[in-house]
C-alpha cells in the first residue's frame, strides 16, 4: 500500500467515524413487506402491536417557512410497538418506518423533489425510521371499560437521510383498547394508538438546500397518530 | 395589423387575465396550482380508527392536520403539463401581449400625427 492510498484510507476511516450512528440495529421487512420482523428480544419485552397501514393518516408534517407553508402526510407507515409488561402503559420497544416516497404534499412535482437526491434521497435512504429506546414517567391518564390511556415521555431514535438522532418526546400518549364488537368492525385484535408530536431540524440530519430557511423551514413539525393491532397485517 | 386581429388578440388576453384571476379566487387563492391526489383522498376518507379512538384522551381527540386533495389554479405553476396553468403563466404572456399592442398602437398614432404635421399646408 503506497502513501497516497494510506492517506485515502485514513480519510475514509475518519469520515465513517464522524458519521457513526448511535442507532440500534434495524429490523428487516417481512416477506410480504406489510410489516417488520419483530426480534425475539423485543417479543419477550411485552405485547407486540403491528401498525395498521394504508388506513387513516399516520404521519402529518408541516414546514412553516417565511415564503411558503408546506403540509404533508403519509398512511404507509409499517412496523410494530411493544407495550411493556406490568401495565405502566409505556412502550418497551418498537420500530416503525415511513417510506419517503409515500409522503404526499398535494403537489406531485414537490413530492418528487422531496424524495430526490437534493432532499431526502429516497434512492439511498428509502425510509424514515423511528425506533423506541425507552419510555419514561408513563402514567395512566384515563380509563374506561373499553380503553386505557397513558401519557409520558417517549425516547426514540429518528433516522432520516441516513443520520440518526435520539429524540425525547414528552407528552406522548399510548391508548390501548381491548378487542370488542365495536373494535372488530374496524380491525381485528386489541388496538393501540400512539400519538406523539415532535420536530426535526433538517440540518441535523444532513439535509441542506439553498431554499431551506426561505421556502422550506429547517425545523419540520411532525404529528404521529399510529394505529396498531395485536393482529399482524397479513391476518387482518 | 388588421383591426379585427388586434381586437381578437385583446379579447383573448382579457379572457386569459380575468379567467385565471376568477379561477384563482374561486379555487381558494392557493400559491401553487394543484390537482386531486388519489392517495391523499384515500387516506383522508379512512377515519374508522380515528373515530374509534376520538373519545379516549385529549391527545387522541386533537385533530392532526390534513393535506387537502383539490383542484386549484394557483398564482404560480407547479410543474409541467396541466400543472403549468396558473395566474402567472396565463396572465403574464397576456399582459405582455396587451403591452405590445398598446406600444405598437401608440407608435402608429405618433407616426400618423408626425406625418400630418410635416405635410405642406394647402
Amino acid at each position: 500500500m503506497n502513501f497516497v492510498s494510506l492517506i485515502g484510507a485514513a480519510i475514509v476511516a475518519a469520515s465513517v467515524g464522524s458519521l457513526a450512528q448511535p442507532g440500534m440495529p434495524v429490523s428487516e421487512r417481512t416477506r410480504d413487506g406489510k410489516t417488520l420482523v419483530v426480534p425475539d428480544a423485543h417479543r419477550s419485552m411485552g405485547t407486540v402491536y403491528f401498525a395498521l397501514t394504508d388506513r387513516d393518516r399516520q404521519v402529518y408534517f408541516e414546514s412553516d417557512a417565511p415564503l411558503e407553508k408546506i403540509k404533508g402526510q403519509s398512511n404507509q407507515v409499517i412496523g410494530y410497538a411493544v407495550l411493556a409488561h406490568g401495565g405502566s402503559g409505556g412502550l418497551s420497544a418498537g420500530e416503525w418506518r415511513m417510506p419517503v416516497k409515500s409522503m404526499r404534499t398535494g403537489i406531485k412535482l414537490r413530492d418528487k423533489h422531496l424524495s430526490g437526491s437534493d432532499w431526502l434521497d429516497s434512492g439511498s435512504y428509502p425510509d424514515i425510521i423511528v425506533q423506541v429506546r425507552e419510555s419514561k414517567q408513563f402514567r395512566e391518564t384515563r380509563r374506561s371499560a373499553a380503553f386505557t390511556a397513558y401519557s409520558g415521555t417517549l425516547v426514540v431514535d429518528v433516522t432520516l437521510h441516513g443520520v440518526t438522532h435520539t429524540v425525547s418526546i414528552p407528552e406522548s400518549s399510548v391508548t390501548v383498547m381491548n378487542e370488542s364488537s365495536a373494535t372488530q368492525k374496524v380491525a381485528k385484535g386489541d388496538l393501540m394508538l400512539v400519538r406523539t408530536k415532535f420536530s426535526v431540524r433538517l440540518s441535523d440530519y444532513g439535509v441542506s438546500h439553498p431554499v431551506i430557511g426561505d421556502k422550506v423551514a429547517n425545523e419540520v413539525a411532525l404529528d404521529v397518530s399510529l394505529y396498531l393491532s395485536t393482529m399482524a397485517p397479513d391476518k387482518q | 395589423m388588421a383591426r379585427h386581429v388586434r381586437t381578437g388578440v385583446i379579447v383573448v388576453c382579457l379572457v386569459a387575465i380575468f379567467g385565471s384571476l376568477v379561477a384563482f379566487v374561486a379555487t381558494g387563492m392557493r400559491p401553487y396550482t394543484r390537482f386531486r391526489d388519489e392517495a391523499i383522498e384515500q387516506a383522508n376518507a379512512e377515519t374508522d380508527l380515528s373515530d374509534l379512538f376520538s373519545d379516549t384522551s385529549d391527545e387522541a381527540a386533537e385533530d392532526a392536520g390534513v393535506v387537502e386533495s383539490v383542484n386549484a389554479i394557483g398564482l404560480l405553476p407547479s410543474g409541467p403539463g396541466l400543472a403549468s396553468l396558473s395566474v402567472a403563466t396565463l396572465s403574464g404572456p397576456a399582459l405582455v401581449a396587451l403591452g405590445f399592442l398598446w406600444w405598437r398602437g401608440r407608435r402608429a398614432r405618433a407616426k400618423v400625427s408626425a406625418t400630418s404635421e410635416s405635410a405642406p399646408s394647402a
